[in-house]
Order: C-alpha cells, then sequence, then structure tokens
C-alpha cells in the first residue's frame, strides 16, 4: 500500500484534506484554503532544514622553546588566587584584579605559549586621562568622587583571548505578513497575507574574541571590544617588559559556547535584514553550520585601574589599543531625586501651559 | 356637581398662576406637574423662559410629569407640543423639554426654528450641560442651563451658523483634568531623562553579538525565496459619525418636529 501524503496547515498545524468542492487544500480545523503547489513548496522548506552543527578544531596556542620562559616569573594572589605572569625584571607586588599582595611562586611553566599578541599602544598617562575624561559631563555623579578621586592602582595587564575563525553557512525559515486595509460603508476590513520567507547562504567572522580569565570580568572585557587585530603581532615574551600577563585558566573549550552565541546572533541578525516589504516578519526555524571553525589564542593589552570610595572599590578597564575605558561609576541619588522632582515640575508646567495655549486657539 | 366645578375651577386658576402664561396669553411655558420645583423657583424660571421666549421669537418650554404611562417619550413631548398648541410664529418654533420622573426619562421636541438651532450634535452638547444637575436633583440649576443653552443656540442659528457637529460652543478649560494629564506626561518625561543621565554612570555591558568581527563583503545570500501561504480577513463594524445638521420625523397631523432625549 502506497504512503498516503500528509500536509500541516502552515496556520495552525492541523491535517489538511482536499476539498473536492473548492478544488483546493482546505484545513478543517481553521478552515484556511491552500494551492496544493503552496503546501507541496511548504514541504520541501521544511524538509531540507538541517540541524545546527556548530564544530571547532582548536588547535590554539603552541609549546614553549627551551629557554623561552627563563625569564618568566609566575605570582599568586593571596586572596583570589589569580596566577600572574610577569618578566622578572617586573616589579610585581599587588594582584591587578583584587589589589591584595601577590607572592612570587618561581619559574613560569606549563600552560601554552599564545600565538598572538597585540602591544599596548597606550600608556599609564592616557589611562588615568581616560578616567578623568570618563567621569566628565555625568550630572549624577557625586561631586566628591570626582573632587576627593585618587586612583589606587594603574596596572597594564595582557589578558588571554581565545580568537574564533569561521564560515557561518545559515538556513532561516520566517513566517511574515503584509496587510491591507479598506473600508465599505458598513464595515472596515482588514486582509493579511502570509508568506514563508527562506534565506540560505554564508557570512564569515574573523578572530571573535572570548576571554580566558576567570578572575577578569567577562562582561568588562567584552566592555572595552573592539580590538582591531591589524596590529598583531606573533607572540614574543619581550613584549611582556614592564606589563603583567593572566595565565588562562578557562581554556577554547569553555569558551565555544560564548563565541557559538554571538556568531548565532549575528548571523540571524545580518540575514533578517535581507527580509523586508512585510509588515511582521517572525523567525520560525534557524539552522546554523560552521566551516573551517579554528582557534588561536592571543594576549590583548588592558589597563586596570581602581579606585576606593566610601569602602567600596570601583573598577575600570581600558581597551590598551584603543583608549575605550568603561566602568560603573556611584550614583549620586540625591541628585537623581532633585533632577527626577525638578524636571517633572518644569514639564509639568510647560505642558499645561501649552494645553492652556490651545484651548485659547 | 357644582362643588366639582368650583374646586377643578379653582385648581385650574392655581395653576395658571403658578405656572404662568406666555406674552399672547396662550399655553404656559413651565407646567411643573410632577411637582419638583417649590414656587418661587418656578416663578424665576418662568420669568426666565419667557423673557428668553419673546426675545428670540422661539418658545422656551418645560414640562415636568410624575409619569406618561405606556407612551413612548418622544411622543409624550410631541403631544404636549401639539396639545398645548406651542410655536411662536408661521413655523411655530419651539424648543420643548418634557421630564418623567416615573422612569426619569427627558425628551427635547423641536419645531420650527427650534429645528435649526439645536442640530442633533447641539442637542447632545446640551443634554451633557444640564442633565448632570437633572441626575443630581438639582433641578432649578438643570432647567436654567437648559434655558441659557438654548438662548446661545438660538443667537448662534441667528448670525447664520447654528452650532453643529464641527463647531460646538467651547467647554470651560478643564484645569483639574489637564493638570493630571501633564503631571503624568512630566512624571514619564523626567523619568527618561533622569533613567538616561544615570545609564551614563553604568558603561560595563555584554556586546550584542560579533557583528565587528564579521569578515567584509563576505555575506552570501545563496537562496532568497518568498512565496505566498494563505490570506485571512477580518472586518469590524464602522462606527456611526453623524454627518452633522438635525433628524426629523412627522407627527400624526404632519407637523415635522426634531429633537431628541434619554434618561438621567
Amino acid at each position: 500500500m502506497a504512503n498516503l501524503q500528509e500536509y500541516k496547515c502552515p496556520c495552525c498545524g492541523g491535517a489538511i484534506t482536499f476539498d473536492s468542492t473548492l478544488q483546493k487544500m482546505k484545513c478543517p480545523f481553521c478552515d484556511t484554503e491552500y494551492e496544493m503547489e503552496t503546501l507541496s513548496a511548504y514541504d520541501d522548506v521544511l524538509k531540507n532544514a538541517q540541524a545546527d552543527k556548530m564544530k571547532w578544531k582548536n588547535d590554539a596556542g603552541s609549546e614553549w622553546q627551551d629557554g623561552e620562559t627563563d625569564g618568566l616569573r609566575v605570582y599568586v594572589c593571596q586572596s583570589c588566587g589569580g596566577e600572574i605572569v610577569a618578566e622578572e625584571t617586573t616589579a610585581a607586588s599587588s594582584c591587578p584584579y583584587c589589589d591584595n599582595p601577590i607572592v612570587m611562586m618561581g619559574q613560569f611553566s606549563g600552560a601554552l605559549k599564545p600565538d598572538y599578541v597585540i602591544p599596548f599602544k597606550l600608556d599609564k598617562k592616557a589611562a588615568v586621562a581616560a578616567l578623568h575624561r570618563h567621569y566628565g559631563g555625568k550630572r549624577l555623579l557625586p561631586r566628591v568622587f570626582k573632587d576627593q578621586n585618587h586612583i589606587d592602582e594603574v596596572k597594564g595587564v595582557y589578558v588571554p583571548f581565545w580568537l574564533f575563525d569561521a564560515d557561518a553557512d545559515a538556513q532561516i525559515r520566517y513566517k511574515a505578513s503584509k496587510t491591507r486595509s479598506w473600508s465599505d460603508s458598513k464595515y472596515n476590513y482588514t486582509e493579511t497575507s502570509w508568506y514563508s520567507v527562506n534565506r540560505s547562504g554564508s557570512v564569515s567572522f574573523e578572530r571573535v574574541p572570548v576571554d580566558g580569565s576567570a578572575k577578569m570580568d567577562d562582561t568588562l572585557m567584552e566592555s572595552i571590544e573592539p580590538y582591531r587585530f591589524t596590529d598583531a603581532v606573533d607572540f614574543q615574551t619581550a613584549y611582556l617588559a614592564g606589563y603583567l600577563a593572566d595565565k588562562y585558566d578557562v581554556d577554547a573549550d569553555a569558551s565555544i559556547e560564548r563565541a557559538n552565541e554571538r556568531i548565532r546572533k549575528s548571523t540571524e541578525k545580518a540575514f533578517a535584514e535581507t527580509v523586508s516589504g512585510y509588515t511582521e516578519v517572525i523567525a520560525e526555524s534557524t539552522n546554523i553550520q560552521l566551516r573551517g571553525g579554528s582557534v588561536k589564542y592571543a594576549l590583548y593589552p588592558v589597563w586596570l585601574l581602581n579606585t576606593t570610595w566610601k569602602g567600596e572599590k570601583y573598577f575600570f578597564a581600558m581597551n590598551g589599543q584603543t583608549g575605550k575605558l568603561v566602568g560603573d561609576l556611584p550614583l549620586d541619588k540625591g541628585a537623581a531625586r532633585r533632577m527626577q522632582f525638578g524636571l517633572t515640575a518644569l514639564i509639568t508646567a510647560a505642558a499645561f501651559a501649552l494645553s492652556w495655549i490651545l484651548w485659547l486657539l | 356637581m357644582k362643588r366639582i366645578h368650583i374646586i377643578a375651577f379653582a385648581l385650574l386658576f392655581c395653576l395658571l398662576m403658578t405656572a404662568g402664561v406666555n406674552a399672547a396669553g396662550t399655553a404656559p411655558r413651565l407646567v411643573d406637574d410632577a411637582d419638583i420645583l417649590d414656587d418661587a423657583e418656578e416663578n424665576t424660571l418662568l420669568a426666565k423662559l419667557d423673557g428668553i421666549s419673546e426675545r428670540q421669537m422661539v418658545d422656551i418650554v418645560i414640562h415636568t410629569v410624575s409619569s406618561i404611562g405606556d407612551t413612548a417619550v418622544m411622543e409624550a413631548a410631541d403631544n404636549i407640543f401639539e396639545s398645548y398648541g406651542y410655536g411662536m410664529d408661521a413655523e411655530r418654533s419651539c424648543i420643548l423639554l418634557l421630564v418623567s420622573m416615573e422612569h426619569r426619562d427627558w425628551h427635547i421636541t423641536t419645531a420650527g426654528y427650534g429645528i435649526k438651532a439645536v442640530t442633533d450634535a447641539g442637542l447632545a452638547y446640551m443634554s451633557e450641560q444640564f442633565i448632570p444637575h437633572l441626575s443630581g436633583g438639582d433641578y432649578l440649576t438643570a432647567f436654567t442651563v437648559y434655558a441659557d443653552t438654548c438662548d446661545d443656540f438660538l443667537n448662534r442659528a441667528r448670525s447664520g451658523d447654528p452650532f453643529d457637529t464641527d463647531d460646538l460652543p467651547k467647554e470651560p478649560f478643564p484645569a483639574v483634568r489637564n493638570f493630571l494629564v501633564c503631571l503624568v506626561i512630566g512624571i514619564i518625561a523626567a523619568w527618561i531623562i533622569t533613567g538616561k543621565q544615570k545609564a551614563q554612570l553604568y558603561t560595563v555591558r555584554k556586546q550584542d553579538g560579533a557583528r565587528t568581527y564579521t569578515k567584509e563583503n563576505s555575506m552570501r545570500v545563496a537562496e532568497s525565496k518568498d512565496f505566498f501561504l494563505y490570506r485571512t480577513v477580518s472586518r469590524t463594524e464602522k462606527s456611526d459619525n453623524s454627518s452633522g445638521g438635525s433628524t426629523t420625523h412627522k407627527t400624526d397631523s404632519g407637523t415635522t418636529l426634531g429633537g431628541g432625549g434619554g434618561n438621567f
């Protein structure tokens, strides 16, 4: 016995039957009518859908050559447990993350050698100047915070990043609608036409960074992006002179999830921008497959600044390449309340006067 | 029998004395059968109705009754207009308000120039002015507002442009309502502006995607297929927007009357 072809209603999901009077397919549940060709084409689209495949080839980092790490020392923070790498000539006394004393554990060993490093382009002075600019133009920042502010520590740190490269093949199905309205003497009519919109293609990503340090706040690191890879060079220990370096403690495999999340979001957004001319667009299914996914290991330059105010620590990070500085600041609650009440009174009075003028006209 | 006649005559005399008659000596312009006004109020109101009616040459009439029985309120008002013989000129111009207390009905019947002066939209506006007082039991104020509004409407109609849908009298400046609306606007706008100022303090946030790391010109759309699935049509009944003017009807005697009414 031959298999019966069964179609599901794109509108309600019910099983569709052929209506001999209409000579069309008709859903017995929602009464929507379809041309046979439409259902056949829609069925083909559903059958061709593939599962996500976001795999990566991890060949990040390399082994250290003999004698390459001789001048490197490892320090451990007694408070947060962070492991810091510095050249033996660098005077390292406190942890760049929690500002507590660090103790030298001895010669650096183990871990992978980074593939690339972006050397520091901006110095400590530029970081301090950027912090002062960061305070400017913020009306709700407590004045005393600005006036009494002294920076506890400014440290240049090379932060480990995993860099993800891949071509993303996408196959996305949307359900989109167009609406048309008209009226006669008694009724207003709204017609909604539904379409199946299908897009497939590819988009390539280069060196999507994911922070490889557990101690470093991931959100803080993403906030100072982007880094321009054009300045990156092959890693040499000489670049570490005068700076601290963090040893990665989140490996590449553990960082894949975040890389996939960011690549998926941007791919979906890029393809959604190719759908136009509709009133409403809903993504029904997204399949993403990665080709040539590879991971590299790099050190990126970050200036870390911290300050203490009313017993609380405030951390700031500056991109050591571009100078972009971020960091949350305290809120002057009294000033915020005054602003809220003052503006409310001002806007209410202005709106009331305007309503009176309009009434007079 | 003679006694009954005397009592009936005395009652009619009292009625005429309290309600008064119009200048032409015909029907009284105020008939308070429901007895919802005291004597002083009746005298004041009647003087007002007479004054406006004589000046405008349109009878402004108020009738209150306890009940209209099974008769429809429009029919009852039309019957009063006919039986009392209201109307001041060849067109029998009149604006008559009937208030029936049993089911708290009211109806305004217009005739002659009254139809022109009180359009459907004008009648709706007029009722908004006096019905709240009627509902609240402040009958003298309700009838005074009714008489003054009739006067305004007739003045406006005499100028050749009666109040209608797009040109109703300006209502008093709604200061309290406007203040409350402006206060809400003020609170929301101040909250948005203050929120933006607060947001400047918080600069640490996650990246939304990896757009910055997209290889230049690497986007390739291999397939772009859109096809029609199905169509749905919904309809909603149009709201009845009157185009202005006055709705009229004919009585059994062939007189054309206008007006409208409701409950209070």
